[in-house]
This record gives structure tokens, sequence and C-alpha cells, in this order.
């Protein structure tokens, strides 16, 4: 029962990495799993007990889980810099607080920034004078 | 799962949620590798597919000719087979639970690489909270993708009837040319901002609602530009669609022909506490000035489909200039080397100390992978 727990919160904090099948949903299973399903035979019917489904998707998930996690930890650190440690060091705007996406978040390309700019103080209305054409400019430019 | 997402021998790409959908469908059509996205909702106590998502598949089915679609009894599972991006002319009804920006955004993306020049009519929601609108999208992507050689006669965004959430009704039609190479750009210097346009509707309402937003947003922008003209548009009787509603988007271009955006809606009749047009107009041009700060020759709305165009640009050298980069951005670059295997150089760019010229910025450079549009037909 603690396992569970633990995993059900495991799942949470990974949304993005869960593999987990709802049905026996043909489409729902990838390649290896349906190989798998073959050399098990007519085990994965509704023979089996829930304990055990269970039992066998922990074991998918963790495995998924450290796969995942090594291969962002051994990405390799090329020129570019690798886009797994851009929100590291980019000023990038986190609106939501929170480094992973969830994975069922709203699919939208609007972008709500942050409020904290107070846009009725004077020292942020200077802080963006010169972007406009009445504000100073460059003496190559004038 | 993501475990074949470095690999790139593996045809096909795994993932899992409904989050992005748009993204990896569309990069999925244009790289033709397939994509099985799993868990979508799986934990939700309405699983699967929602009405809007599954009417983009459609509107994606229906610019496509041979693509392979199959989604699970629950709707937790979509596999797509991506076919060949065909175009031609296609009318879709647009579900309402998004506005026509979420599915315009997709077609933005594909209509250049199409194999007859598209026409697009879509029915719906034009303007709402959630989404870019149409006028947003008209007067900042568009300009965005003439730099890269996407122009002509053809290519226009015509706002036919507006529609407010939740009812709809509005129409747009959509024309855009087909090309067979993208130009790379060199988008490093945005410009000073020398005027600021926009539009203030209003629908079903009185009139002098949008008289109210157009003030209110021109005392917060008069502290900087002179040259500011915001239109009003009422729409009347069978053109205004069937919920009332009223908002504004604004539009700052720049020297260098650079356009960045901002909007804001009313909240939908029944949603939500009702925004005074006052309110509205001073918040939109307060976020205008956000968008200001954070700068770069690109808004936040279009960031992807600059890094796009960047992507599927000549094999030469592309560099373009953003503000911070939005999580949608974010997760974008990584949809791009999952389906094109092609990582950005990403530099920051701190402003000078005696300018005051915003927050920081960033550079993204990459070369094109000279994507050519095989589906274009010779003539």
């Amino acid at each position: 029962k603690q396992k569970l727990d633990e995993q059900s919160e495991e799942w949470e904090m990974s949304t993005e990495l869960l593999a987990f099948a709802d049905s026996e949903d043909d489409l729902e299973m990838s390649e290896e799993e349906k190989d798998k399903k073959k050399e098990a035979g007519r085990e994965g019917d509704s023979g089996h007990s829930s304990v055990e489904e269970e039992d066998q998707s922990d074991d998918e998930a963790e495995e998924d889980v450290a796969a995942a996690e090594a291969s962002v930890e051994g990405e390799p650190a090329s020129g570019c810099g690798s886009m797994n440690t851009v929100c590291t060091f980019l000023p990038v705007d986190h609106p939501q607080k929170k480094k992973r996406v969830i994975a069922n978040y709203v699919d939208c390309s609007r972008f709500n920034p942050d409020t904290s700019h107070n846009w009725d103080l004077e020292e942020m209305l200077s802080s963006i004078r010169d972007c406009f054409v009445t504000g100073k400019w460059e003496e190559d430019q004038d | 799962l993501c475990r074949n997402n470095n690999n790139m021998a593996s045809q096909g790409l795994d993932y899992d949620g409904c989050n992005l959908l748009r993204q990896r469908l569309v990069l999925s059509t244009l790289s033709g590798k397939r994509v099985k996205i799993k868990n979508i909702r799986s934990k939700d106590d309405e699983p699967g597919l929602r009405d809007f998502e599954a009417s983009f598949i459609r509107l994606l089915d229906k610019v496509t000719n041979g693509s392979r679609i199959e989604i699970n009894q629950t709707g937790t599972v979509l596999f797509y087979q991506p076919g060949l991006l065909y175009g031609g002319t296609v009318e879709h009804d647009c579900n309402t639970q998004r506005s026509i920006g979420y599915y315009l955004e997709a077609l933005l993306m594909l209509a250049p690489f199409m194999k007859n020049s598209l026409k697009a009519t879509l029915r719906g929601v034009t303007n709402d909270l959630v989404d870019p609108t149409v006028d947003l999208l008209k007067s900042t992507a568009l300009p965005l993708m003439k730099k890269f050689g996407i122009d002509g006669e053809g290519f226009d965004l015509k706002v036919v009837k507006r529609g407010m959430a939740p009812g709809g009704g509005g129409e747009v039609v959509f024309t855009c040319p087909v090309r067979r190479t993208i130009r790379p750009v060199q988008l490093t210097e945005p410009g000073k901002i020398k005027r600021i346009r926009g539009v203030a509707y209003s629908l079903r309402v009185s009139p002098q609602m949008a008289n109210r937003i157009v003030e209110s947003a021109r005392a917060v922008l008069n502290q900087f530009l002179p040259d500011i003209y915001i239109y009003t548009d009422h729409m009347k009787g069978a053109n205004s669609g069937k919920s009332p509603g009223f908002g504004l988007t604004l539009v700052a271009e720049t020297l260098n022909g650079s356009f960045l955006s901002a909007e804001m809606s009313s909240t939908p009749q029944g949603q939500g506490d009702p925004v005074l047009p006052e309110d509205l107009g001073r918040n939109c041009a307060k976020l205008l000035l956000e968008e200001i700060y954070r700068g770069g020759c690109v808004d936040s709305t279009n960031q992807s489909l600059a890094l796009l165009l960047m992507t599927l640009g000549q094999q030469d050298v592309s560099k373009v200039l953003l503000g911070p980069l939005s999580p949608y951005t974010i997760e974008f670059l990584r949809h791009i080397r999952d389906f094109f295997q092609i990582m950005f150089k990403i530099e920051v760019q701190k402003p000078p100390e005696d300018e005051r010229k915003g927050g920081d910025k960033v550079l993204m450079t990459c070369v094109g992978i000279g994507y050519s549009n095989i589906n274009k037909s010779l003539k």
C-alpha cells in the first residue's frame, strides 16, 4: 500500500515520463510491449490479479523514469548547449513556476508574462524609453 | 515514452500527454515522421481527447492526403502517420472550445509547404481570452512570414465575420501561396518603434465600448509616442457572431519592420467577472509595454513560427533576436530537435547599462536544413 502511495507521488511528479496503459487496446502498446505480450501467451487476459498489474506497471514506470533521467544527465554538452539546461541559465519566464512541464497542461502559445513589473512606476516606463523613436538614438544611427 | 526521441534512425516518436499536441502533429506532418501520443488525460475524470483536439485533427486530415489517424476507444492514445500536404480549398467549422487562432497557428506553419496553395475558410470563435486572436495573427504572423519569402498577392487573412467566445459565429479566410524553399533571415536589429496601431472591437454591445477602450489605451501609450492610431471595429447583424463582447489588439511597428503585439478580450458572457472597457484598454496597453520590455525582432506569440521557418530555411545561417523564450517556445525547440535534429545556438545579449531598452534578449542562430517542398506541383 505504501509502495503504491509512493508510486502515485512519483506519477504526479513525472507525468511527462509516465508509461501506463489504461486498457489492453492494441494501439496503447508499443512494439516491444506487443512482443512481450506474445511471449507471455494468454497471461495478459483477465486471469491475473490487479496487484500483479500494478507491480508490472510499477517496474515499467521505474525503468522508464530511470532511463529518461539517464538520458537527460548523459546528454552531450555541445557548443549549442543542451536544450534541457536552457531553463537554468537563460532569461526564461516561468509564470507557472514549475520546471517540469505538465504533460496535460493547456496547449497554448499565448504568453502571459510575469506580473512583477509595475507599469505605473516611472522607473519601469523609463526602462524602455529608448525602444521608441522618441528616445535617445545611438550616434551611428542619428 | 521519450525513449525513442533521440534515436535518429527511428522514424517515429512517442510522447505523453495532450499538451503541445499541435506542435507534435505539425512537425510530424512536415518531417514525415509518425507520432504516437499516449496517456492523454488518462488520469482525468473525463479521459481522452477533447472535442477541440478532435476538430484540429480533422482539419489536419482535410489539408493532407493519405494521413493515417488512429485513436483508441477511450481517446487516451493517438497514432498519427502523416500523409502528403495537399492544400487546396478547405472549409472547417472549428470547435468553439478554442478560438480560430488555435487552428490557424498550425495552418500558418503548414500552408507554405503544400502541393496547392491553400484557401482555408475557418468558422468559429475569432476572439477569446486563451489563444492569439485572428487580428493578432493577421498583423504579426503574416509580416513575419513575408520576411522569410512567403508573400505575394495570394497571401492574406481576411476577417469576414467576428464571433466572440463562447458562441462563436465568426469566419475568416486564410489564403497562402506555396514555396519550394524558405529564405534564410538575419533579424538581429529590431530598430526603434515608430508607430502603434490597433483594433478595438465591440460585438453585440454598445459601439461606445470600443471608444472607451481606445481612450484609456491611448492615455498610457501617448507617454511614449504621438503616432498612435487604434481603429474601432463595430460589426453589426450577421457579421457580429453569436455572443457579446469586446477587446483590443495592439501592435507596435519598428523602423526595421518588426512587430510586437499584445491583446486582451472581455471575459465570455456568463464566465467570470465582467471587465470594464477602461480597465481592459489600460491593461492591454501595459501588456504591450511588457512585450516591448521583452523586445526582440519577433514577439512572444510568434517565436515558435520564426524558429520553425529558420529551421526549414535553405542551408545557410539564420539569426533572429528574440525576447526571453516563452515556455511554449522551449518545448518547441525540444520538438525541433526531436523531429529535425537541429539545435540552435543560443546567446544571451544584455543591453548596455546606459541604454533604456528593456530586459535581456536572446540571439538564436541555426543553419537551415534546406527543406524542399516536394509536394509543390511543377508548373
